[in-house]
């Protein structure tokens, strides 16, 4: 923790395989992410980072990465999210991926659920690297990454 | 190694992280209603979804400011800005039966938006890459931006 600094507002990771009921938010919703840092600094920049998996993944792994994300949810009117990263490093898997894998990087976008009216999705991304996969790919895997969107990139044959 | 690299590039690990062991339950597509607004702006930053070589029967697919699928019940805004950034979906070869798909303030696809669209896109010395290296076999390299509509069928 030498040098490092993270600053995050809030992260929303979305429903997961757990067996809960999806959230149902009200009116007014409004969800922040800030990735960066100012405290500490190197060299008169400051870092943060933001890792999922570091190492290989093979076999049938599934590996999401949700930042400032509404997943499975029903949220009401006037929702807003906004990611902010800048001066920093936000990476999924670092590895080599193998096998039928799915790795999946979401950040401030809407994959499922029902949102009312004037949903609004702000993202900034400044002197940041954003890497969902740093390592080389093969088999059946699914490499998605959907910033700032509207539905969900990984299922099949969306485009 | 993995751990000294990122102590080396002064990156810590933090934040909510985790790897799912089994496939996850796939959520319906979303539903959004009126007047929904996309903003997104990446400046002298990098964006990768792969950095190295896709092959097999994999799919590497990238998608900014966009919608992807599901509905818009309503007005549907879309803005982008890319200044001084480069945007890579796959950063070397994509080879064998793989899918390459890039799409940057795209309306697409199986979704619908009932109402206006407002789309607009902006590339200031930037680079906006779908494929960084070569294409060999039976692989499809698709990108789009400012796009109403899919090309990869």
């Amino acid at each position: 923790m030498r040098y490092f600094t993270l600053m995050a507002g809030s992260l929303l990771v979305s429903a997961t395989a757990l067996a809960l009921d999806a959230p149902q938010i009200g009116s007014g919703a409004s969800l922040t992410a800030d990735i960066g840092g100012t405290s500490q600094s190197v060299g008169g920049k400051s870092y943060a980072g933001v890792v999922d998996v570091l190492g290989e993944v093979d076999g049938k792994a599934v590996i999401k990465q949700n930042l400032a994300h509404i997943g499975d949810a029903s949220v009401q009117a006037n929702a807003k999210i906004s990611l902010s990263v800048k001066n920093a490093g936000v990476v999924n898997a670092l590895g080599a991926i193998n096998g039928a894998d799915v790795v999946n990087q979401s950040i401030s976008s809407v994959e499922g659920g029902t949102v009312g009216a004037n949903l609004t999705l702000n993202t900034t991304i400044g002197s940041s690297g954003v890497v969902n996969v740093g390592g080389q790919i093969g088999g059946d895997a699914k490499v998605c990454q959907s910033i700032g969107s509207i539905g969900d990139n990984c299922k099949d044959n969306p485009l | 190694m993995g751990i000294d690299l990122f102590k080396t590039l002064g990156l810590s690990i933090l934040g909510l992280l985790y790897v799912v062991p089994v496939p996850g339950t796939a959520a319906e597509a979303p539903h959004v209603g009126d007047g929904a607004s996309i903003h997104v702006t990446i400046g002298g930053s990098g964006v990768v979804n792969a950095t190295a070589a896709v092959a097999g029967y994999a799919n590497s697919k990238q998608m900014i400011g966009s919608l992807i699928s599901g509905n818009v019940g309503g007005n549907l805004n879309l803005s982008t800005q890319i200044k001084n950034a480069g945007v890579v979906n796959v950063g070397a070869a994509v080879a064998a039966s793989t899918t390459a798909t890039q799409a940057i303030d795209t309306v697409k696809l199986s979704g619908t938006a009932s109402g206006n669209v407002t789309d607009q896109v902006t590339l200031t010395g930037s680079g906006v890459t779908n494929v960084g290296v070569g294409i060999a076999a039976r692989a499809k390299a698709c990108q789009l931006i400012g796009t109403i509509g899919l090309n990869c069928d």
